[in-house]
């Protein structure tokens, strides 16, 4: 069943979830230019669907991956970028290793192999 | 400098264009499902069984759902369902000519597989079915139109009755890329449409229907749907080394691609065979098998190495958190936890 889209639903999927697809697409290509567009696409992909997904969990890890795969098909992410988007997932967004593993493919020990290089790096840029 | 909790902090959209992005969102979305107000979401399986009944109210013109349209032919849980409303799009799309309406009922797709759902009438609602023998409609050509789309792909179309007591019958495309999907205009052509006749000494005779062509053209866009499994792994195949350099896994479809460090193998049939492909869920069964698999073999770009690749369509929507692992030959991949 899809949902229905009012103004309040339109809203909370905005609300919710745009700042996260910026950052996230940031983390991958570096810049925020092309974000907004990236983020309307993710969008109206989330409502083409139109599936339910009741839990949010579930909800925000399927907005994090479509930005993710959307910034792969756009460019190679080399380590440093992969290491940016490990320490956002994680740090940022607060997913576990495994949840963050479930975004951007592979396993747990290698988003902490990534979150190890990276840590440190702060203030690098 | 700044920390990159800092800089990740500093990024977030204006409350305008925020608001820009909602009136967008409003204006993308189709009319029939705009509401004034807040509906309280019914589930699917509910949905599922009022669009059966229209359905069955109205043979032509209702759309139906996802789920729906792939229930008999890829499982009918509540968890199936859900997943099939999310890798499927209904279309609806419908062509008519020489007295016979062909419609793409729903589209399901991942990152590499795609399958539509055809049903097929005549224009006047009388049986397409040879006095219940025979394969009823076929035709002689059907081609997939997708500019966007590179050629190397795996397809078939099969004949599906879903419903044996109705007069519509259906057909089912599944098709195989070996490179991700793109987005873009599809145009699935009919042509050359053939019926089962009954003829006065009680014999099936196969005679022509109508010329066509149908065409039925529909916007195409992936869904994110699919997971990389890790890959670089080595093993052997008949002797000859190979390198596990792409596993794609959805719900739908299972997507290996390896390496063969070869510039080609003595018998190609014989090493596709050798490579069995299986899939064992949480519960120890092993879903897949071998012979259901479709695979391909192509020389590498500096003709040094082959590339080979192994596609499963699997029989039933497969939730993703009920498989344990994936198994290529003598490899195991396990799932990530």
């Amino acid at each position: 069943m899809r949902p229905t889209l009012d103004r309040r639903e339109a809203e909370r999927l905005v609300n919710t979830y745009a700042d996260s697809i910026l950052r996230l697409s940031y983390a991958c290509l570096g810049d925020t230019q092309g974000a907004q567009a990236l983020c309307q696409t993710i969008l109206r992909q989330r409502l083409e669907q139109g599936a339910c997904l009741d839990d949010p969990a579930k909800e925000r890890l399927w907005f994090l991956r479509a930005t993710f795969r959307a910034c792969q098909k756009h460019t190679t992410l080399d380590p440093a970028a992969k290491g940016r988007v490990a320490w956002f997932l994680c740090e940022g967004e607060g997913l576990s290793h495994r949840e963050a593993a479930r975004v951007m493919g592979g396993f747990p020990g290698t988003v902490a192999a990534l979150l190890q290089e990276t840590d440190g790096e702060e203030g690098a840029r | 400098m700044k920390t990159y909790r800092e800089q990740y902090d500093e990024l977030r959209f204006s409350p305008e264009e925020k608001q820009a992005m909602v009136e967008n969102l409003l204006a993308a979305a189709p009319e029939a499902r705009r509401r004034a107000s807040h509906k309280k979401r019914v589930h699917v399986l509910i949905a599922a069984i009022i669009a059966a009944a229209l359905c069955a109210a109205c043979a032509s013109g209702a759309l139906r759902s996802a789920s729906e349209v792939f229930a008999n032919l890829f499982g009918s849980s509540q968890e199936q369902a859900s997943l099939l409303e999310q890798l499927g799009t209904p279309l609806g799309v419908s062509c008519t000519q020489d007295g016979l309406t062909i419609t793409a009922d729903a589209i399901l797709a991942d990152e590499y597989t795609y399958a539509i759902l055809y049903s097929i009438q005549r224009e006047d609602g009388t049986s397409l079915r040879a006095d219940g023998r025979g394969e009823s409609v076929s035709f002689q050509e059907y081609t997939m139109q997708w500019p966007q789309q590179a050629q190397r792909t795996s397809s078939t179309l099969r004949p599906y009755d879903e419903d044996a007591s109705d007069q519509t019958v259906q057909y089912l495309e599944v098709c195989q890329m070996d490179q991700p999907l793109q987005a873009g205009r599809m145009t699935a052509v009919f042509r050359a449409a053939m019926i089962d006749e009954v003829q006065a000494d009680g014999t099936i005779r196969t005679v022509p229907l109508g010329d066509g062509p149908w065409e039925l053209s529909f916007d195409f866009t992936p869904k994110a749907s699919s997971i990389d499994l890790p890959t670089g792994q080595q093993f052997q195949v008949d002797g000859l080394d190979c390198t596990l350099t792409r596993v794609s896994l959805s719900p739908l479809s299972l997507h290996v691609e390896y390496t063969v460090d070869a510039a080609e193998v003595p018998d190609e049939n014989a090493f596709l065979q050798a490579l069995p492909v299986s899939l064992t869920k949480t519960d120890g069964t092993v879903s897949c098998v071998q012979k259901d698999a479709v695979s391909g073999l192509r020389s590498s770009s500096d003709g040094d190495q082959m590339q080979g690749r192994k596609d499963l369509v699997f029989s039933e929507i497969t939730p993703m958190d009920s498989v344990k692992s994936i198994s290529i030959g003598d490899l195991t991949v396990e799932m990530p936890q």
